[in-house]
């Protein structure tokens, strides 16, 4: 990847909602995220053969697995429309999860429609109350996932699995 | 010149006081009572003897944050309260005089300890626009031994973390 070298922390990640269309997308960051984990873990296929005796695997499907916790609050845009995706079986989200800012040349991370799963809503009576989304990725008439590349200026680059 | 948010924060707390205390009495605080906000106690032991009415002195302690989330910062503020009081004629206070001090530093930590962003009594309203702050943390002396012993003054010492997102 292009860029300089330096420590990446998890708060300059950003998770961006497309409040525009698909094809002319603008994005805004749910600035109420605090903690994401991000995983594509592949199913793999037996691929072996008597060419050698070491089993042979083949990638066969990705699960983007993506979880994000986000303060719960009132009045957020970003926040309400990840509470009111969950809220409903078939909404989904036209989502951006990055490593980076869209500033940052070399950051990268995926786009999809997002169906939120809300997997934990902490309202112990000590703590400041937060969500837990399980993001998923969904079928959507616009689009299947795609890798997120940021470059040069802010120049997003979209490739296929 | 904007203020520090700290101060913010002994300001508001400096304006909640007077309020409950204006209830108590049933009348404005007026002097020699007083509710102030002080860097510095304005009474050293060597000028306890000239003490006159309730005094209640709110004082910056300390403050940290940590991050709420990738774009707000969640403030910590503590706040350190004096109320001091000395027995009007200088002699050994009777107990009654004293348990009724005690019932005040209760009713005020009944307030400032107890502040939530929306459950009764509702957030400590700082600064302008005013931010919601709420109480993590409450600690009383209900009284200091020695102050009341040789200076025949009441003499309590309070402190409380509030937190705010911003």
């Amino acid at each position: 990847m292009a860029g300089e070298s330096f420590a990446k922390t998890g708060i300059d990640g950003v998770v961006l909602r497309n409040t525009g269309t698909y094809g002319s997308p603008t994005l805004v960051e749910i600035t109420l995220v605090r903690d994401v984990n991000f995983g594509l873990p592949w199913d793999f296929g037996d691929a072996s053969s008597r060419a050698t005796p070491i089993k042979l695997y083949e990638a066969v499907q990705g699960d983007l697995a993506i979880s994000v916790v986000v303060r719960a609050d009132d009045v957020d845009a970003g926040f309400q429309a990840l509470f009111d995706a969950a809220m409903q079986k078939g909404a989904k989200l036209d989502l951006l999860v990055l490593d980076g800012p869209v500033t940052e040349e070399g950051a990268a991370g995926v786009r999809a429609h997002f169906k939120p799963s809300l997997t934990g809503q902490a309202q112990a009576i000590g703590d400041v109350q937060y969500c837990t989304f399980d993001l998923k990725a969904g079928y959507h008439t616009d689009g299947v996932p795609k890798i997120v590349d940021v470059g040069a200026e802010s120049a997003l680059t979209y490739t296929s699995f | 010149m904007p203020q520090a948010r700290i101060i913010e924060v002994c300001d508001a707390v400096v304006a909640a006081v007077l309020a409950e205390w204006a209830a108590l009495r049933g009348s404005p605080v007026a002097a020699p009572d007083e509710c102030v906000r002080e860097y510095v106690v304005p009474v050293g032991p060597e000028e306890i003897g000239l003490l006159t009415g309730r005094k209640v002195w709110v004082a910056p302690g300390g403050y940290g944050g940590e991050n709420a989330s990738r774009g707000e910062d969640q403030d910590q503020h503590t706040v350190a309260v004096i109320v001091a009081e000395r027995y009007p004629d200088g002699s050994k206070p009777p107990r009654e005089w004293t348990d009724e001090r005690v019932v005040f530093v209760e009713r005020l930590t009944d307030l400032l300890g107890n502040y939530k962003p929306t459950r009764d009594p509702g957030p400590l309203l700082v600064g302008n626009p005013p931010r919601r702050h709420w109480t993590e943390r409450s600690q009383v002396g209900v009284y200091d031994w020695a102050y009341l012993d040789e200076h025949h003054c009441f003499w309590s010492e309070l402190e409380f973390e509030f937190r705010g997102v911003r």
